[in-house]
């Protein structure tokens, strides 16, 4: 795992046409993945954490554009290649699993037609080849009697299999990128866990490296070996997740992992964060975090902290990070 | 009050629970389609009890019926069979005023903040539309004041009176949501899945504003959520369902700490949880999912999916049977798993 990222984010932004004017989504958000590695994007709704990843497969609404930054792709930047040369690249390269399997699949197509197209575009097998390889995937990712149901349509599979459907047809071209996008959020705790499971498994098969969306922590802690949170548009802490939750050197994270009922006795009060995440309208100067913040002074209200090292490979985007290294 | 319609069913010696639920069934009628009527047995001989300040929690995955039996207690749904008793009346045998009377004690607070608000009412109005069906509760020229008292209490401003649903944030809505609940002074109120649409930060501001209340107002919730972490945090006892019917119940350390029923002691491994140490748990990971609540299997529901299954959970359905030793904590399985063993 010590060989070059094999994907690269670098200083990414992202804007938003709004009514109200143009608002920044996504600022100078970077980082980097490497082959069989897992990276979490850990933040609340609303902090742009989907926002980047749908900037990253160039899928994003149109509302929204890039407004600057590189999505380096084994070195290639994806962003300065033509629609057609990106979709040559990214199409097999990376590819994405969203949250809600029912509006990602084509109601009105056969699950076998749809998992046979990343062949019959991509790798230009025939009509029957495809199909054989759909039955293939269908049968990797635990769809019982895949052969029998490669010709139903999604709304006659259940939602654990609807996902699994979604995964396969991500995973199709052993993409070197895999993001997922809130994957088991819609699912029962039982099947979520088949579905991490599924993607644990399929990440190590094929030495994918694995962008994993998630607002819940414990999701992170046991997926994931690297951590990006994000708040309000920026990144404001990495670094390797037992690292960043034992010992989180931002307020942020910190009041994050106090919010977590589960080490807390019955009853007894929650640390909480006060207040709710900013409006992207209505962003606070400085570091963006500072209204909730308690330990901001004057200088938050001035000077945006950048993202520093604050310890062997980790950052952290706080003045006053330091203040946060004991107990 | 009038005479109770049945008499009660608590045993001699013992108070008379705040709510108690005995054997309730619930059967729906569904279309489907050519193939023509099917019925749907959302409860399936349901038992539960609520004491006086209490907190139950009520954890199952979609379509085990935990919406259902709150309907049910909110007296939205009549059971087929089966008794609900509210301090040892029957409210489905109540009429007119005494129904109305009944009606203001259990209250609702619902999973989305954003839908359950009426966006063209203030705040005001939203706190106090529940005054205008229960007249006597609240004088008119009392419940300006009322109202600042509510917001105050769930922890808005008094001078949020006069906002709309959509000036305020979804913890704040959530709030709201809960005065409104509050403001017929309930003993009951029915939380389903308060907190699951709310970020984490905000999450923990809501939890910690229902035990407050709680422990200022004695209320008792029964507190519905599939979010095991939420439920072991506010809970004093948890029921577990799956497909129709209550598979284990208990004191909820005791039912987290040593569960009996194999799809309890799944559900509970099948929860990520937030340990840092780095050491993978020993995972039990189901087969397959919650089978059709259509076609429920014979016997034991939980046997398709069931490490332990044998023949003789397909042909009887185990009954709710309490632990040895621990009298309050009982699972419905023939094979009950034993101290501290999940597998």
């Amino acid at each position: 795992m010590n060989e070059s990222p094999v994907l690269e984010v670098d200083r990414l932004a992202v804007d938003i046409r709004t009514p109200a004017g143009t608002v920044r989504a996504v600022r100078e958000v970077s980082f980097a993945v490497r082959s069989g590695e897992t990276l979490a994007l850990l933040g609340e709704s609303g902090c742009g954490k989907s926002m980047t990843a749908q900037a990253i497969v160039g899928l994003l609404d149109p509302v929204a554009h890039v407004a600057g930054g590189a999505v380096r792709l084994e070195g290639t930047d994806l962003l300065a290649l033509p629609p057609a040369q990106r979709r040559k690249l990214a199409g097999p390269g990376l590819s994405i699993v969203f949250q809600d399997a029912l509006t990602a699949l084509n109601p009105v197509q056969t699950v076998g037609a749809q998992l046979a197209e990343p062949f019959r575009i991509h790798q230009r097998l025939s009509r029957r080849a495809a199909r054989e390889k759909a039955v293939e995937l269908m049968e990797r990712v635990g769809i019982p009697e895949p052969r029998a149901r490669v010709n139903a349509y999604p709304h006659q599979f259940s939602g654990g299999m609807r996902q699994r459907l979604l995964i396969a047809l991500a995973v199709a071209l052993h993409p070197k990128v895999l993001l997922a996008d809130e994957p088991t959020t819609a699912l029962d705790v039982t099947v979520q866990a088949q579905i991490m499971e599924l993607l644990r498994e399929l990440r190590t098969e094929q030495q994918t490296a694995l962008i994993l969306i998630t607002h819940d922590l414990a999701v992170v802690a046991e997926q994931a070996d690297h951590v990006a949170v994000m708040y309000a548009g920026g990144i404001v802490e990495t670094g390797r997740v037992a690292d960043v939750f034992s010992r989180p050197r931002h307020p942020y994270t910190r009041g994050l992992l106090d919010s977590v009922p589960a080490e807390v006795a019955r009853g007894a009060t929650l640390k909480s964060i006060p207040g709710s995440p900013p409006d992207l309208h209505s962003v606070p100067s400085g570091c963006a975090f500072r209204a909730r913040c308690p330990m901001a002074r004057d200088v938050c209200a001035q000077e945006r902290p950048m993202l520093v090292e604050s310890g062997p490979g980790r950052t952290s985007a706080c003045h006053y990070w330091r203040e946060l290294t004991d107990d | 009050m009038t005479e109770p319609a049945t008499p009660t069913l608590a045993p001699r010696g013992t108070s008379v629970p705040l709510l108690d639920v005995t054997g309730v069934t619930k059967t729906f009628h569904v279309a489907r389609g050519a193939s023509g009527r099917h019925r749907l047995r959302a409860l399936d001989g349901v038992d539960l009890r609520l004491e006086r300040g209490e907190t139950l929690g009520l954890v199952g995955e979609s379509g085990c019926g935990k919406s259902t039996l709150a309907r049910v207690l909110l007296m939205l749904e009549r059971p087929d069979q089966g008794h609900v008793r509210f301090e040892g009346t029957d409210p489905f045998a109540l009429r007119g005023k005494e129904l109305l009377r009944w009606r203001r004690r259990v209250q609702m607070v619902f999973q989305d903040p954003f839908a359950s608000l009426n966006a063209r009412l203030c705040a005001e109005d939203i706190i106090g539309e529940p005054w205008r069906t229960h007249r006597d509760l609240v004088p008119a020229k009392e419940r300006g004041r009322r109202v600042a008292e509510l917001l105050e209490m769930v922890g808005l401003r008094a001078s949020d009176a006069r906002r709309y649903p959509q000036e305020f944030s979804g913890g704040q809505r959530q709030r709201l949501g809960i005065a409104r609940a509050l403001a017929l002074r309930p003993d009951v109120i029915v939380c389903d899945e308060p907190v699951s649409a709310l970020d984490l930060s905000v999450q923990a501001q809501v939890l910690n504003l229902l035990t407050d209340l709680q422990a200022r107002l004695g209320v008792s919730y029964v507190f519905i959520s599939h979010d095991l972490s939420v439920v072991r945090h506010v809970a004093d006892r948890v029921s577990v369902m799956y497909l129709g019917k209550i598979v284990e119940t208990g004191p909820t350390a005791q039912v987290f700490d040593r569960p009996r029923h194999p799809y309890t002691a799944a559900l509970m491994s099948a929860a990520p949880v937030l340990d840092v140490s780095g050491a993978r748990r020993e995972r039990i990971l189901l087969q397959g999912e919650v089978p059709s609540p259509l076609d429920p299997p014979s016997g034991c529901r939980f046997r398709t999916r069931c490490w332990k299954a044998q023949d003789v959970c397909a042909q009887e359905a185990p009954p709710l049977e309490p632990s040895p030793g621990e009298p309050a904590h009982a699972a419905a399985c023939h094979f009950p798993l034993q101290e501290a063993a999940t597998r």
